[in-house]
């Protein structure tokens, strides 16, 4: 069979899982300003409720999936009034320590209450593969990249036909403006967590059904994560799905036909080269604040 | 604080006389190095403020030459460590230069993906023993030359003059102009470049003196422990504890980073000894922890917590004391004859569709006020911001006669229009929060040819000098050692403005000086303009109070649409209808 | 405690038995006057290597229990009938253990434990880049260091002095991957195209190295090495390459998390090589068999032990049944070495018939113990100049029906190997 076609199948799957996982950290980017390190770790924690939904209160993974994600929104909740409100408007030093001490606190609190194991689960639905241009595909992966369309498409939709959508566009847009305008400024934020951290958790849910989950599988996506925010721009919901299909693509494409071993290299090359060939255009949206 | 160190020094030097516990002597040799990397670390993002995820690159780099060097070449550690140090020190300059062109999250990202970059590449180079690493020489064992011996003493005392030096750099840039510079550049890299401080030169200059401390550390740690590999020397998580050590410490101090890497150390050593097999990373648990904490309620670290303890100062009262304005006795001779000193031709402002400024002329004689006239939305500020640099014209020309000759500003860094004589003070006013009242009319002196080696003097006597004399200036010697964060809006206004004036600039554009001030600051403001025109400074003025501007100014030019419609005598644009409709829209 | 209590159990069990009560129970009072022995324990107690390191404690702890106290039934297992070291008057060995949980704290504790708790000999540290930082505090301070779990060739590759390995290294595993592949294709196999997937740190690096030249210098065809970085995010594009290269035998070196994932893959991908040979590592695991159920059958891996060599080998049986009744577990391949090795060091220690440095090397250096007096398939232990088990070897096993039986060497196979593997939908 064809390498390139096999390649860009499987890169486009795994390319709109990154997207789902990154979603979340362009969002809080885009609307809160602020760059959430500790965002892969929602995603790990969210594996692991999953896993204990599904293999300790053998529940179904579609059922443990609204449990799953109502939990992810409430922590959203609870980082920004906890944690993060204090942070808000302080300088960049402040804001990347504390997202920083989150990662360390949020991993390694997984590591010392579940220890290093990896844990995976089955889903007897997804454990078969499908052909997709006649290339065999997990039924897990692509699952979890129907997933992530309905996800990207209802967050879409909310952004673009509600109204409290349109609030939350009009905050990240300008936050002073919006407040002028009589958005509840600090309601917005909150809600932009919680989405966050709940669409971190459909990644982490779907995720399991073909990832096995330990305190450090953060690591493998974290910068994945951010390649895939950088190069699609945030603050849309358009943005990580364009940069997590790229980032997915890279690296199948360069994996399948280049070389395997270098796969991440190529990743972060292009993250960096995004960085600095266009630090003018991701400027421009920087300088709002 | 000398002394201080001075004492702990001593103390730690004889520390392996007293003590002979093994265990304890190596978790002091590990607090050195560490101590050394966190030290290094904090030189860029303590004083330079540039946070780097990526500082494992360079102590790993470190490691890997001088190893390579003393395995291929049989080159002694004691000179492939410096080799080690300069080489580290270039390759972060050709990283520095591209990245510091990115702020806030993106220079950490980049430092980021740049180390798992390096990380994997080194996985991979067969050259470097790829994943499995590389062993020292031990057949080299006690042999001086070579820095390997089977007993710690040796180490802790090169672990504990590599930190002494580590410290002292640290403890030097802090006592000198280089660390003023860099707390205002770290606080406001905008109002810095004003004052025409090059931020990016202290940057570089920073990261080659982090880079390379850190690789000694990095080859000191390869000597000591006899094997690298990437997992170790490269790992991602050095680069984060080699920060969180110096944050948790206190950032930007001397003291912080090693306070940071002893408590941080030894905690973990002890957490290791005594939980034994128990660890299951509730070090890493408590790190996080107190890392949120401390960047949440107290960014300055533990030293922080001790200074707000002791230093806690009053509030200063509201508004500002009634002084009478004491003279500039440094005043210049008589007044010039007028001729052009900036000359603004045809300037055109795009964004987007939008056309901010639509071929503005303009021209300012030596010794004039002029004053700048118009509407919300006229391009006021926007003209500043185009003829000071920091907005890219889209079109024309703007030139500055100086004595040595007409300079063209077009196309040029905010700092080195500053350092052509040309001061500017910001709409909203920008002074730099943690910067003592002193400390701001010190870093506003004269940055044109100012080589590095100056910077790393502290403050000529005559820098000083005129700063207290700006300080009785403006009424501020009350508040002379408080932080600018501690004055009132009012005060702030007069010190951004003492500010500007202490390299004396033939030119100062303030950008509404008056606005938003009581009657007092505004008669207060308008009498040192005056008094400064006297003594030979030109200004352009941009003010929406336009009884003030009337009163002062020589000229006024009247703005409307991001263009000229009037300009003229205070009188004449008075009388102009034409201008008065666009101002009151009428 | 925990050693007392049971010590003590296995008394009483002596008791019941009757055998010699007064012998054992004379020893006993005497060992423990003359002073016990102190020989240290390096092993990763805490980070991510923490649940082997348990196992391997709870066999060294076992192996040492052997030592101490009388086992005439598990004769002539090296140690096991006398209580202690006869040739020290009875003395016992004393385990210090120290958390070796990277290779900094790995040479940091081995200079703790004989600087200041004056060990005679130092065991460990199963990783080998560990096992090489804390045998160089041993080396540098002339103390014995025995490894019984790294299998990194280098290590006995240093000129060391006092450096020892029971185990094999990854040539000598290596080595019988293709003495198998030779006797498979006397057999009639097709096996000349290989193929390599294993993870990049020391222990995959070094065996894809010692892989690559083996492969090279026998005249076989190396269709693809693709190393990857562990944990990986997915396998595919390195499984897609070497789908593509089609290889008669896949060689992996790969953790859990990453065979686990191999096997998901291939089964995505319709695609298993006609074999698929491991070093160890994750794919001999417990939970390996937990996490690919079915899927994960067929593979075959080199191992230094098996459960299934007790049925030729009855002592085999003997000592597991020992330790499932101290842990309700299995013994397995990784910590039958340790166990092994702690019986190595204790006899080392009587052989030399003293404490000092020089005398366990003695001791070491006259190691001859024959195979009958092993737990292992080996034709014995006795050291070459470098500190290398001469005799160190292994036998090949293959899982089949959820249980990992010895395939090879064909005259200690429980069963015929299944090769090629069946295709995915010629599985029941």
């Amino acid at each position: 069979m064809n390498l390139l076609l096999i390649a860009v199948v499987q890169g486009l799957v795994m390319g709109l899982v990154y997207a789902l996982v990154s979603l979340g950290l362009g969002l809080i980017w885009g609307v809160v300003d602020v760059v959430n390190f500790a965002h892969a770790e929602y995603m790990m924690w969210a594996m692991y409720a999953t896993y204990f939904a599904v293999a300790g209160l053998h529940l179904d993974l579609l059922a443990a999936l609204p449990i799953v994600v109502a939990l992810g929104f409430l922590a959203g909740l609870c980082t920004y009034i906890v944690l993060i409100r204090r942070i808000m408007g302080g300088p960049a030093v402040t804001q990347i320590f504390t997202t920083f001490g989150l990662l360390f606190f949020l991993r390694y609190s997984a590591f010392a209450a579940f220890g290093p194991d990896f844990r995976g689960i089955t889903w007897p639905p997804a454990s078969g593969s499908v052909l997709i241009l006649g290339v065999p595909v997990s039924t897990a992966q692509a699952d979890a990249a129907l997933a992530a369309l309905i996800t990207f498409g209802l967050l879409h939709a909310l952004l673009q036909w509600t109204k409290t959508g349109k609030a939350l566009q009009a905050t990240a847009q300008n936050p002073a403006a919006a407040l002028a305008l009589g958005i509840e400024v600090e309601w917005m934020y909150m809600l932009a967590w919680g989405l966050s951290i709940a669409t971190a958790a459909v990644g982490g849910v779907f995720l399991l059904t073909f990832y096995q989950v330990s305190p450090t599988v953060g690591d493998a996506f974290l910068l994945l994560m951010f390649a895939s925010v950088v190069l699609g721009g945030f603050g849309s919901v358009l943005g990580p799905l364009l940069g997590g299909v790229v980032i997915g693509l890279v690296e199948s494409v360069a994996g399948n036909l280049v070389s395997p071993t270098f796969k991440l290299a190529f990743v972060f090359a292009a993250l960096l080269l995004v960085l600095f060939l266009r630090p003018g255009g991701l400027l421009g949206q920087e300088r709002r604040g | 604080m000398t002394a201080v160190g001075a004492a702990v020094g001593v103390l730690l030097a004889l520390l392996p006389l007293a003590v002979h516990n093994a265990y304890f002597i190596n978790g002091m040799i590990l607090v050195f190095i560490y101590g050394t990397a966190a030290e290094a670390w904090n030189l860029l993002g303590g004083y330079a403020g540039q946070l780097s995820f990526g500082h494992a690159v360079f102590f790993g780099l470190g490691a890997y030459t001088s190893t390579m060097l003393l395995a291929q070449a049989g080159i002694s550690p004691w000179l492939g460590m410096w080799a080690a140090a300069g080489l580290v020190a270039a390759v972060s300059l050709v990283v520095g230069l591209p990245t510091f062109r990115l702020r806030r999250h993106y220079f950490a990202l980049a430092t980021l993906a740049l180390a798992e970059l390096v990380r994997v590449l080194f996985l991979n180079w067969n050259l470097v023993g790829a994943a499995v690493g590389l062993y020292l020489p031990v057949r080299l064992m006690n042999q001086p030359w070579a820095m390997i011996w089977n007993t710690k003493t040796p180490y802790y005392y090169i672990a504990l003059a590599l930190f002494a030096a580590a410290c002292g750099a640290g403890a030097w840039v802090g006592r000198v102009r280089l660390g003023l510079y860099l707390r205002a550049v770290d606080e406001d890299e905008d109002a810095a470049a004003a004052l025409g401080i090059p931020a990016l030169r202290y940057k570089l200059l920073m990261m080659g003196a982090s880079a390379a401390f850190t690789a000694l550390a990095g080859s000191v740690f390869a000597q000591y422990v006899l094997y690298i590999d990437p997992s170790t020397v490269l790992d991602p998580l050095r680069s984060v504890l080699f920060a969180i050590m110096a944050l948790f410490g206190g950032r930007g101090t001397v003291a912080g980073p090693a306070i940071g890497a002893g408590f941080l150390i030894l905690l973990s050593q002890y957490l290791g000894g005594a939980l034994g097999g128990f660890g299951r990373g509730y070090d890493y648990v408590v790190y996080g922890l107190l890392i949120m904490w401390i960047a949440a309620y107290e960014p300055r670290g533990l030293l922080g917590l001790v200074q707000r303890l002791r230093l806690w100062r009053p509030a200063p009262a509201p508004g500002a004391e009634v002084q009478p304005p004491a003279h500039d006795g440094d005043a210049r001779g008589p007044r010039p004859a007028p001729a052009p000193l900036l000359e603004v031709a045809g300037l055109a402002k795009r964004f987007g569709g939008l056309r901010a400024l639509d071929g503005v002329d303009l021209e300012v004689r030596r010794g004039e006020i002029v004053g700048i006239l118009g509407p919300n939305g006229a391009g006021k500020s926007t003209l500043f911001d185009c003829i000071t640099g920091y907005l890219p014209a889209s079109g024309g020309r703007i030139m500055l006669h100086r004595a040595g000759g007409p300079r063209v500003l077009s196309g040029r860094p905010p700092h080195w229009i500053a350092q052509q004589g040309l001061a500017r003070t910001f709409q909203l006013i920008r002074v730099f929060p943690g910067l003592t009242v002193l400390e701001h009319l010190l870093i506003g002196q004269e940055h044109r040819g100012e080589s590095i080696a100056a910077a790393l003097r502290p403050s000529p006597p005559a820098v000083r000098r005129r700063a207290e004399i700006l300080l009785q200036f403006v009424a501020l010697e009350a508040h002379r050692d408080a932080p600018a964060a501690a004055l009132s809006y009012g005060q702030q206004k007069l010190l951004a403005f003492a500010m500007a004036l202490v390299r004396r600039p033939p030119l100062m554009l303030l950008d509404e000086p008056v606005a938003g001030v009581n009657l007092t600051v505004v008669e207060r403001l308008k009498d040192y303009i005056r008094t400064q025109n006297e003594a030979g400074t030109t200004f352009l003025v941009i003010e929406h109070n336009m009884d003030a501007l009337m009163a002062l100014a020589d000229r006024l030019y009247f703005m409307a649409n991001g263009r000229v419609v009037v300009e003229g005598p205070p009188e004449a644009i008075q009388q102009s209808d034409e201008a008065l409709n666009l101002y009151y829209g009428r | 405690m925990k050693l007392r209590r049971v010590t003590r159990r296995t008394l009483l069990r002596w008791v019941g038995g009757g055998a010699a009560v007064l012998g054992g129970l004379r020893a006993v009072p005497a060992s423990a006057q003359a002073g016990d022995i102190k020989v240290g324990m390096l092993y990763p107690l805490s980070g991510s290597l923490a649940l082997i390191g348990r196992d391997m404690r709870q066999a060294i702890d076992l192996a040492a229990d052997i030592v101490n106290t009388p086992h005439p039934e598990l004769a002539p297992l090296t140690l096991a009938a006398p209580a202690g070291l006869p040739k020290l008057g009875g003395r016992k060995m004393q385990l210090v253990w120290a958390d070796a949980k990277d290779p900094a704290t790995a040479r940091a504790e081995a200079e703790r434990l004989i600087d200041q708790e004056k060990v005679v000999a130092l065991m460990g540290c199963y990783a080998s880049a560990y096992t090489a930082t804390a045998s160089l505090a041993a080396e540098t301070r002339g103390i014995p260091f025995l490894n019984a779990e790294s299998s990194s060739p280098t290590l006995t590759q240093r000129g060391f002095k006092w450096f020892f390995r029971t185990g094999p290294t990854d040539e000598t595993f290596t080595a019988m991957f293709f003495q198998m592949f030779g006797d498979l294709r006397k057999r009639g196999k097709r096996i000349q195209k290989l193929a390599i997937l294993s993870e990049n740190t020391e222990f995959g690096a070094t065996a894809a190295k010692v892989e690559q030249a083996q492969a090279k210098a026998q005249g076989y065809q190396m269709a693809a090495v693709e190393m990857y970085t562990s944990p990986p995010a997915t396998l595919e594009a390195e499984l897609n390459r070497i789908h593509a290269a089609s290889p008669d035998a896949l060689i992996a070196n790969s953790y859990l998390i990453d065979a686990v994932t191999t096997i998901k893959a291939l089964k995505t991908m319709r695609y298993f090589p006609p074999a698929l040979v491991a070093q160890d590592a994750g794919y001999v695991l417990p939970d390996y068999i937990k996490d690919t159920g079915k899927d994960g059958y067929y593979i075959m891996s080199r191992a230094s032990w098996a459960l299934g060599l007790g049925a030729r080998k009855r002592l085999v049986g003997r000592v597991n049944d020992l330790y499932r009744s101290r842990y309700n577990e299995d013994m397995d391949e990784t910590n039958a070495r340790s166990f092994t090795g702690l019986l190595t060091l204790a006899n080392a220690i009587n052989l030399g018939g003293g404490t000092s440095p020089t005398q366990i090397l003695q001791g070491l250096l006259m190691t001859d113990i024959p195979e009958a007096d092993t737990i292992m398939p080996w034709k014995g232990i006795k050291f070459d100049k470098d500190g290398q088990n001469l005799y160190a070897s292994g036998v090949m096993v293959q899982l089949l029906d959820g249980k990992y039986k010895v395939v090879w060497p064909f005259d200690l196979a429980e069963t015929s190997i299944v090769w090629p593997a069946p295709a995915w939908d010629k599985r029941s």
